[in-house]
C-alpha cells in the first residue's frame, strides 16, 4: 500500500483547482468503490461514471426484443447480468418462456446443437470485448437453429458524443483496461483530450488520475498508458481483425442516450443468417421513460447514483427499477454494495 | 461481466486478452430469488405471528408493556402505510414506483413519521377498523 499512499500524497500535489474525470469502464467503477479511491482523492478532484455498463446502456426496446423472442417459444440464453434488467413490460426473468443463463456465446451454440428442433437466440451484449469471441463463434458456422440478437456497442463515439455535448464539463478520461487490451488505445488519439489507459487495481486507477492530473496542468492533451502490461497501442489485432470480418459498424441507440452514430455493430450481409432480428422480424421499439430512474443522468456522468430519490428505496439489486441497479457493473449497484456515499 | 479470455498466439506465444465473458451464473442469480424468498417468507411469518399475539392476545388480557406498545404501534404505522398507497418517493415524473416504504408513507405530510405521527396515526387506525 506504500506505493498507494505515495501515488495518493503526489495526486495532492499536484492538483490545484478542480477536475473531474469520467471512466467509461464498470469494473473501473467497481474497483474505485471497493477500495475506497475517492476517499483518498483531493477534494477537487471528482471522478464520474459514464457509459460503461453494456447491460446499462442496452435500450428497453431490445429487451423487449428479447422478451418477445422467449414468449414465441425461442430458447433465449443471455448473460446473468442482464436477466433482471426491466424492459418496458417485463424483463428476461420473469417472461413466460425459456430463457437459460450462459457464460459466453460457445454454451449458448451447444444449446443449439442439443435442441435441434428449437430455435436459440443467443443476446450478444457487450463492448469491444465481448464481440471477438461471439465473432470466431459465427464464422465457425453454428447449427441453422442458432442466432444472435446483436446488442454490441462501441466506446469511442459514446465518448465523442460526450465531449461534444460538453454538458459533463469533463477534463479527461480514464480509458478501459479492458476494452484497450483489445481495441488498442489508436483510436482514442483522435480526441484532444487528456486520457490514461488504466488497469484495475487501486494503485492502477490512482496512477491513471496523477497521469490526468499532470497532463491538465501542463496543458496537454494526449493518450497515454498506464496498464502496459496488459496493453499494447495496437492492442489484439487478430480479434480486430475477426470483428471486422463478421461485423460493421451501424448507427444505434443507447439507453440514456439519443442514436449515436455507427456506435453500434451490425452482422455483415454474409453472416445475416444469424441475425435474430432478421429472422424473426422484430421491430426495435423506441420506449420513453416514465418513472423517476436517473439512470440516463448517470450513464453521462451528469448525476451519483445517491441523487436518485429512488436509490437505496423503491430501487434496491432485489427490485430494481432502473439497469443500473441490475449488472454488476452498473453504478447504483455498485454503490449500493460498497455504500458509496458520494 | 469481467470473466477475461486469454489465448496464447500459437504463431509468438505470447498470451493475450481476446475478450471477456460474463462471470454472472444462474446460481448466483437463483441464490438472490431464493434470498429474498426465505427472507419475505420470514418477514410474513413473524409479522403474522407478532401481529395475532400483540392485536389479539395482549390486547384482550390487557396486558401491554411499553416495548410491547411500542412495537404494536409500529405495526399500526405498518398497516396504516399499506392502507394510504402514495407515492412515497416524490420521483419527478414517477408513476410506477413498486415499493411503498411504509414509515415514511405514514405521517400525512409525507414526512418521516415521528414518535409522535405514529401514536396519533395509531389511533387514527382504531378508527377505521
Amino acid at each position: 500500500m506504500t506505493l498507494g499512499t505515495d501515488i495518493a500524497k503526489k495526486l495532492s500535489e499536484v492538483v490545484d483547482t478542480d477536475i473531474r474525470i469520467m471512466h467509461v469502464c464498470g469494473t473501473h467503477e467497481a474497483a474505485i468503490a471497493k477500495y475506497g479511491v475517492r476517499s483518498v482523492l483531493p477534494p477537487q478532484m471528482k471522478i464520474v461514471m459514464g457509459p460503461g455498463c453494456p447491460v446499462c446502456i442496452t435500450p428497453q426496446g431490445e429487451i423487449d426484443a428479447a422478451c418477445e423472442l422467449a414468449e414465441r417459444g425461442c430458447i433465449v440464453c443471455t448473460y446473468g447480468d442482464l436477466l433482471r434488467v426491466p424492459g418496458s413490460k417485463t424483463s428476461l426473468e420473469h417472461v413466460d418462456g425459456d430463457v437459460r443463463i450462459v457464460q459466453g456465446i460457445t454454451k449458448a451454440v451447444e444449446i443449439a446443437r442439443q435442441n435441434p428442433e428449437k430455435e436459440v437466440v443467443f443476446i450478444s451484449v457487450g463492448f469491444e470485448t465481448t464481440v471477438p469471441t461471439v465473432a470466431a463463434t459465427l464464422i465457425t458456422n453454428p447449427s441453422e437453429n442458432f442466432s444472435i440478437l446483436v446488442s454490441h456497442r462501441l466506446v469511442p463515439p459514446a465518448m465523442k458524443w460526450l465531449m461534444e455535448q460538453g454538458e459533463a464539463d469533463l477534463h479527461g478520461f480514464i480509458l478501459p483496461g479492458h476494452v484497450c487490451a483489445v481495441m488498442g488505445y489508436h483510436e482514442y488519439e483522435q480526441f484532444k483530450v487528456p486520457q490514461v489507459v488504466a488497469g484495475f487495481e487501486p494503485e492502477d486507477i490512482l496512477l491513471s488520475l496523477l497521469m490526468l492530473a499532470e497532463q491538465i496542468k501542463n496543458g496537454e492533451a494526449k493518450v497515454e498508458n498506464a496498464y502496459p502490461r496488459v496493453v499494447t497501442y495496437e492492442g489484439n489485432v487478430k480479434a480486430q481483425n475477426l470483428m471486422k470480418e463478421v461485423f460493421t459498424p451501424s448507427d444505434v441507440e443507447w439507453r440514456g442516450f439519443p442514436v449515436i452514430p455507427e456506435s453500434g455493430l451490425a452482422l455483415k450481409p454474409e453472416f445475416e443468417a444469424f441475425d435474430a432480428q432478421k429472422k424473426f422480424d422484430l421491430v426495435y421499439e423506441k420506449i420513453t421513460k416514465k418513472d423517476g430512474c436517473i439512470c440516463d443522468r448517470v450513464l453521462r456522468g451528469l448525476a451519483d447514483p445517491s441523487d436518485c430519490k429512488l436509490f437505496g428505496k423503491a430501487c434496491t439489486p432485489r427490485v430494481p427499477v432502473g439497469p443500473c441497479m441490475v449488472s454488476h457493473e452498473g453504478a447504483c449497484r455498485i454503490w449500493h454494495q460498497y455504500q458509496q456515499k458520494r | 461481466m469481467t470473466g477475461l479470455i486469454r489465448i496464447i498466439d500459437e504463431e509468438d506465444g505470447v498470451c493475450r486478452v481476446f475478450g471477456k465473458e460474463s462471470v454472472v451464473t444462474g446460481n448466483e442469480v437463483i441464490s438472490l430469488s431464493y434470498t429474498a424468498g426465505i427472507f419475505s417468507a420470514l418477514v410474513l411469518f413473524l409479522g403474522g405471528y407478532f401481529g395475532f399475539v400483540f392485536s389479539c392476545g395482549f390486547r384482550e388480557f390487557g396486558v401491554m408493556s411499553g416495548t410491547t406498545q411500542r412495537i404494536q404501534s409500529h405495526s399500526q404505522v405498518y398497516r396504516l402505510g399499506r392502507k394510504f398507497p402514495s407515492k412515497t418517493c416524490s420521483a419527478e415524473g414517477d408513476d410506477k414506483i413498486v415499493t411503498p416504504l411504509p414509515l415514511r408513507s405514514a405521517a400525512p405530510s409525507g414526512q418521516p413519521a415521528t414518535q409522535k405521527d405514529v401514536i396519533m396515526w395509531s389511533d387514527v387506525q382504531y378508527t377505521y377498523i
